[in-house]
């Protein structure tokens, strides 16, 4: 009754007509659909065999009560005639945080992880005052619409802790070893609360992951690392370090302003941290840049702290060794990504990450 | 009246649906959320539903309410399934208010009008009836039973809200036809401007049929109003169509003003950094005999003095000139070795 859906599969519900499968999360299947009614594209969730469908009905009611611009907005729910649930979400063209972190960019400038903080403060505030608490943010939850250019960010799953709860909450209980995508892929995200209890999870809780997600993106690396051994350090939870990266000048002022909120945040008194809406104040008082972002390859070093780049669509950039965040072992071929200003002869590239 | 789906059934409220429809709120038992379904009144075209529905489902913004489902009857369409904006009504703006007020109630109406803009849509029937701000304080447009194609907005009967309709739609042309664009849409939230700013008071003129223009001057109203944002709403309401600035012109000056004195500039030199904001207005930077001043007025970074051979991105430097996003300055006498100073701006988008 759970088999794959594919483009024979008659339209469920009438209306929704699956094209492709786009990928299983730790719980659901999901996949690119075309909503017949309006003409337009539209992702398609169905909980994988294990998951009770009374489960992912729940979710999916917690899900419709958020309305906001970076929410993934949900759209429909519908069970087939046998007897299998199906949730409509609003399709984000784009890709997930987790795999731009991993395909694509291993760490994120300060103005790009300014635009995020602020959107996922946005979503968070909105979804808190309806009461709703998201307890599973890590990377893969987060929708870029766009994927590298970031667009917009839209925090997808809410509710999907309702499903989670019974993997992570067993493995919770236990602290014991686990092969669990779904658990090993939320611990470094995960408040110390959380780890403790996941059932315990709160609006604090959500602000902490939300600091996590963020330090991740700003240094390269989950604030108290990885997997199982993650744990002593965040039930700790010492401040992180200060990623070097941001002590390099041109990054260090808003580096620097971007910390601090994270480390609030991330305050061990869970009591400490920003509520949603005081993270958006602290967010609207950043200054960066709505950068519009694009791809090239080293064409040329000159001397030793400049060259050219030459970008996928338009013209030659010149960069300055100095505008590169994180990484800037820097030798002619290498992808990069980048934003453009311009300039007289060529224009401009700041900042540069060299692609993975 | 129609018969509501099983999932819909409970109804919740009778709302106040305008003109064209009944307007429901009901309980969508699927997802347990309150939605609004419109349904035609009867005596009203049919195609006042489709063309809403057109409008909304080709229309994806966040200014915009979003179209959830439709109701069959007979195979025909007979009523729409909205989502329903938990939040407030517009209202005026209290007097007394700042410039910061005002911005912020304008700058998302003019935002909203311009996505639908963006989508080649009109809406032909903007007033503040048609606005809702929801939970977050995002303004919320709805109401499309008149929208149409930008493409092909003709009507031979003409629906209007008086007070703002715009002075062209009352001719007809040589077919019998009345004929919008989207220069109608900014008059009409240049009038909900207007009705923001003073009190939800409109003055008579503008109920005249055809308006009497022009009528008001924006930057007499003893409002808080740059020059730059009172002249653009005036051409809002001017009596030519073509006079009037589009709704993302508009959207883009509302955003510098909002914007004003909140940008950074990061000079580094020589390891230093410097930054110049409104905090620290200005700075000079030198050489040897090369020197650069530099000062944020609150909306640039403008070249104030220069002395000996200064080039920004390899160009010659000017008084006058004004610094755009990330540039390189190189301070050099001839012959001599250059000294550089990297220049980045950081411009805030409005995040509303």
């Amino acid at each position: 009754m759970n088999g794959p859906l594919t483009t024979a599969s008659p339209a469920v519900g009438g209306r929704y007509k699956a094209k492709k499968w786009i990928n299983a999360g730790g719980m659901q299947h999901v996949y690119l659909a075309r909503d017949q009614l309006f003409d337009r594209d539209v992702a398609l969730k169905t909980p994988k065999d294990e998951i009770g469908s009374k489960r992912f009905e729940t979710s999916a009611k917690i899900s419709a009560k958020v309305n906001h611009a970076n929410v993934a907005k949900t759209l429909d729910y519908l069970v087939d005639l046998d007897g299998r649930a199906f949730l409509v979400e609003e399709l984000v063209e784009g890709n997930d945080l987790q795999e731009i972190l991993d395909h694509h960019l291993p760490v994120l400038p300060p103005t790009t992880c300014a635009r995020i903080l602020h959107q996922l403060a946005k979503g968070l505030s909105t979804s808190h005052s309806a009461k709703v608490v998201h307890r599973d943010l890590k990377p893969s939850n987060i929708m870029i619409v766009g994927g590298w250019q970031f667009n917009e960010v839209k925090i997808t799953d809410f509710g999907i802790a309702k499903l989670a709860e019974e993997e992570i909450g067993a493995w919770a209980n236990t602290h014991g070893s686990t092969q669990s995508k779904t658990v090993l892929g939320a611990i470094p995200y995960m408040s110390p609360e959380s780890i403790l209890d996941f059932k315990k999870g709160t609006y604090p809780s959500d602000i902490w992951s939300i600091g996590a997600i963020v330090y991740r993106l700003l240094s390269g690396s989950p604030p108290f690392g990885t997997g199982l051994k993650s744990i002593p350090s965040i039930i700790q939870a010492d401040q992180p370090p200060v990623p070097n990266q941001i002590e390099r000048v041109q990054f260090s002022d808003l580096g620097q302003d971007i910390l601090s909120i994270l480390n609030s945040c991330m305050s061990k008194d869970s009591a400490a941290r920003p509520t949603a809406e005081q993270l958006v104040t602290l967010c609207d008082a950043l200054c960066y840049s709505f950068d519009l972002y694009e791809i090239g390859t080293i064409k040329v070093k000159r001397r030793s702290n400049f060259g050219f780049i030459t970008a996928d669509a338009g013209t030659d950039l010149m960069y300055h060794t100095d505008s590169f965040y994180g990484v800037r072992d820097i030798s002619v071929g290498q992808r990069v990504w980048l934003a453009r200003h311009p300039g007289t002869g060529n224009d401009r590239a700041f900042p540069i990450v060299i692609l993975k | 009246m129609i018969n509501l789906p099983d999932r819909y059934s409970t109804v919740l409220k009778i709302l106040d649906g305008g003109g064209m429809s009944d307007t429901l709120l009901c309980q969508d038992s699927h997802l347990d959320r309150p939605v609004v379904i419109k349904r035609l009144k009867d005596g009203i075209e049919k195609h006042r539903l489709l063309d809403e529905l057109a409008a909304l489902s080709s229309i994806r913004s966040k200014y915009v309410v979003q179209i959830l489902d439709v109701i069959y009857a007979n195979d025909e369409i007979v009523g729409l399934v909205e989502e329903y904006i938990d939040g407030v009504e517009l209202v005026p703006l209290e007097h007394p208010f700042d410039r910061i007020d005002a911005l912020n109630c304008l700058y998302p109406i003019f935002s909203g009008v311009a996505e639908i803009h963006i989508h080649e849509r009109l809406h032909r029937d903007l007033k503040p009836d048609n606005m809702k701000l929801d939970g977050a304080g995002t303004l919320k447009v709805f109401d499309f039973g008149l929208a149409k194609l930008a493409s092909n907005a003709k009507t031979r009967k003409l629906y209007f809200t008086e007070g703002y309709a715009a002075p062209e739609i009352f001719q007809v042309d040589a077919s019998g036809n009345h004929n919008f664009t989207k220069a109608v849409d900014v008059f009409a939230a240049g009038v909900i401007s207007l009705w923001m700013i003073q009190k939800g008071e409109l003055p008579n003129p503008l109920y005249n049929i055809p308006p009497k223009l022009p009528c008001v001057d924006f930057a007499v109203l003893g409002a808080p109003l740059s020059p730059a944002v009172a002249q653009i709403l005036n051409r809002t309401l001017s009596e030519n169509p073509a006079d009037r600035p589009s709704a993302e012109e508009v959207r883009a000056t509302l955003a510098r003003e909002l914007l004003f004195d909140r940008h950074r500039m990061l000079l580094t030199y020589a390891g230093q950094a410097h930054v110049l904001s409104a905090k620290k207005r200005s700075v000079s930077l030198s050489s040897g005999p090369n020197s650069i001043k530099m000062e944020y007025d609150g909306y640039d970074f403008v070249v104030t003095a220069v002395t000996g051979t200064v080039r920004i991105n390899n160009s010659m430097v000017n008084v006058g000139d004004k610094l755009h996003g990330s540039v390189v300055i190189v301070l050099q006498s001839p012959g001599g070795y250059p000294t550089s100073i990297t220049a980045d701006q950081s411009n805030p988008e409005v995040i509303q």
